[in-house]
């Protein structure tokens, strides 16, 4: 009963949130409730007993993807009242819509009695948390894979490094042998100024 | 203990290839200018040793990592291909990459990376490293299209790969989902057990999308249209290396795909491989008609080329695996030849040479350059003695012997109809004037690669009878059995 209020809570918050996104005026506030929509998917997937895909929800998207999306909103100089005024995706909008709302009418009447998606499915979670589960099986099993996704993110790095470090030849940079080894003598340079030629 | 130990021995050229290339991006990192000749020939002399390892004989087939690692006569023999044409695709680009900024060790570091992605690819056995790898080898690939950052073009050809190679990825891995869904396996050897028919058509789904997924990374139709931008928009030291080596990983790994796991499946992915097949063939060799940027159409018979190679896979008949092996091994050498002349006017050149045009009258001056390029463009269109003709008539001779004469007569008209803009190559650098010819020569390594390539196209006969070649390719294409 409870978990049900709670799954009718979070879902009409994300559909609040999510029409939000699309009606605000302002793309700030449309991140902003992006981000709110997130925190009630995470929600929802904690009822469904997913706590771990709840946290990288939260992690992944609300951590990541939402706020590169908010930098690239406040960053680019986007002229609004413009964009509002634009409205040529309505129509494929709405038909894309109405095809989605057409599936989900053909799901809801004629739902399959018998589900056999995942067959050879091992229930015996010996009473663990599925986090436990997952980082019993990354760095023992499945170590091989975690090695490749770590070189991975090497090579993203590298890339990203490659593609956005640019030296400058014409850019004074800070050079703290030279600041410290700086002394009185070198640098300051006394001048007697005579005060009739000021005249 | 013992396990693991057996395990790192399969992985080791792996491991090696990894820990060279951690290495020499420390190397290059701390000595910065000093270094790039350094971890050129570093990166070169270990993908040379680690290509003549593949070729020693192994068993026949061995899992590492709890069987999510394959060794086996066609993943050693793919590696053996791709270690040996990344290794030269790091040498065609020394030069070029010493003009363009010595202080980008990277470049060849991102090689050695997006090579041992490829490694890894060849020999997955399951849907999660199939997915690692792939994208371990399009990552750095992605950043190489982006690598002459100055250019808009290419700039806009990393941002379009990365885009479109992103989506792929996403449709990859749905299809893998599907699939693991349904069987509740994600090894490539256990799923053909676990097809049952009330499975079959959530299985077809997930195929269709795995396919996608890799079809994208050979670069055939309908999943082509990043090839041309992409191409033209590189430097081309680095379009070379898209055209030979990345396709040769992503055809093993489809060949794995249909045959090992899918293997009782013929009748659904047939289709799906002849529509493939069929309308690269058609594409390629229609469009690049009206190309006139060197690369761009290099791109398009690229496009045309995996549709033949994937012809003799439409048969679903395990031993036309060689002549796909044989495609491949020939187109990849044509390929590398052409960018080693290419490479070498670009280099030697201070205009821009980027479209044929610019080959006008290449042979008043430099008659070694144009016969070699002739000779390739010959290959390519598959005129007789040369070894092009050969790779296009094992897969035909494959496609009659499984009677699909209908197919194979349309594969011949249009490689005529792709001979046309082959042969334009020759008559622009024969037979058009030209007002400032110049006398270009070869630098060391490219003229070396080059005679290389040029021998092993003109005598592919007497190259095959006395290397053992086709016992090796042989050998790769019974791994599957």
């Amino acid at each position: 009963m409870f978990a049900s209020i709670l799954f009718f809570l979070f879902s009409f918050l994300i559909l609040g949130s999510a029409l939000l996104v699309i009606t605000s005026k302002n793309p700030v506030n449309s991140v902003i409730f992006l981000i709110f929509s997130f925190f009630n998917a995470a929600g929802i997937f904690l009822i469904a007993g997913a706590e771990f895909l709840a946290l990288i929800m939260l992690i992944v998207y609300v951590g990541a993807v939402a706020v590169l999306f908010l930098f690239v909103v406040m960053m680019l100089d986007l002229n609004f009242e413009e964009l509002n005024k634009k409205t040529k995706f309505i129509r494929t909008g709405i038909v894309t819509a109405s095809i989605l709302i057409i599936e989900m009418l053909v799901l809801f009447f004629y739902y399959p009695e018998e589900q056999s998606f995942i067959i050879n499915q091992d229930n015996n979670t010996n009473g663990l948390t599925n986090t436990e589960i997952i980082g019993s099986k990354i760095y023992t099993e499945h170590f091989y894979h975690f090695q490749i996704a770590g070189l991975i993110l090497l090579v993203a790095m590298i890339g990203a490094i490659v593609l956005t470090l640019r030296h400058r030849d014409n850019v004074r940079r800070q050079d703290i042998p030279l600041q410290v080894s700086r002394d009185q003598e070198k640098n300051i340079e006394l001048k007697d100024i005579t005060f009739e030629e000021s005249e | 203990m013992v396990d693991l130990y057996k395990s790192l021995t399969i992985i080791a050229p792996e491991l090696i290839l990894a820990l060279v290339a951690m290495t020499l991006l420390m190397i290059g990192s701390f000595y910065q200018k000093k270094s790039i000749n350094l971890i050129i020939t570093l990166s070169f002399i270990t993908l040379i040793i680690l290509s003549i390892n593949e070729l020693m004989p192994y068993e026949n087939q061995t899992f590492a990592f709890n069987a999510f690692f394959i060794e086996d006569k066609l993943s050693s023999f793919a590696k053996f291909v791709i270690f040996f044409t990344s290794s030269l695709s790091i040498i065609m680009s020394a030069n070029w990459l010493r003009n363009y900024d010595k202080s980008a060790f990277e470049f060849p570091v991102l090689i050695l990376f997006s090579t041992l992605g490829m490694a890894l690819m060849v020999s997955a056995n399951d849907l999660v490293s199939l997915y690692l790898a792939i994208e371990l080898q399009s990552l750095p690939l992605y950043v190489l299209a982006t690598f002459n950052r100055n250019d808009s073009f290419s700039s806009e050809s990393g941002v379009k790969y990365f885009i479109l190679g992103a989506l792929s990825s996403g449709l990859l891995l749905y299809g893998s989902s599907l699939i693991y869904g349904f069987t509740g396996s994600i090894f490539l050897n256990e799923i053909s057990q676990l097809i049952v028919p009330s499975n079959q058509l959530g299985i077809t789904f997930g195929l269709a999308f795995l396919l996608a997924g890799i079809i994208f990374k050979i670069s055939a139709v309908p999943f082509h249209m990043w090839a041309p931008d992409v191409y033209q928009g590189a430097a081309t030291p680095v379009t070379s290396f898209f055209a030979s080596v990345p396709k040769m990983a992503a055809m093993i790994i489809l060949i794995r795909i249909l045959y090992v796991p899918f293997d009782n499946f013929i009748t659904s992915w047939s289709q799906i491989i002849i529509f493939v097949s069929f309308s690269s063939i058609l594409l390629g060799s229609v469009v690049a008609i009206w190309q006139s940027n060197i690369k761009r159409l290099i791109a398009y018979s690229s496009i045309a080329h995996m549709g033949f190679a994937t012809l003799a896979l439409s048969t679903g008949n395990k031993s036309d695996i060689e002549s796909i092996l044989i495609y491949m091994i020939i187109y990849i050498v044509a390929n590398i030849g052409f960018f080693s002349c290419l490479i070498n006017i670009q280099n030697r050149t201070e205009k821009n040479i980027d479209n044929i045009s610019d080959l006008a009258g290449l042979s008043v001056n430099n008659p070694s350059l144009a016969i070699s390029i002739a000779l390739y463009m010959f290959s390519f269109a598959g005129i007789p003695p040369l070894a092009g003709f050969f790779a296009k008539y094992y897969v035909f001779m494959s496609l009659v012997n499984e009677g699909l004469i209908l197919l194979a007569t349309f594969a011949l008209i249009a490689s005529v109809i792709g001979a046309f803009y082959y042969i334009r190559f020759v008559k622009v650098m024969f037979f058009d004037d030209v007002a400032d010819a110049k006398k270009i020569t070869f630098s060391r390594s490219l003229g070396l690669i080059n005679t290389l390539c040029f021998i092993f196209i003109f005598a592919f006969i007497f190259v095959q009878s006395i290397t053992p070649l086709a016992s090796i390719i042989n050998d790769a294409s019974q791994a599957l059995n």
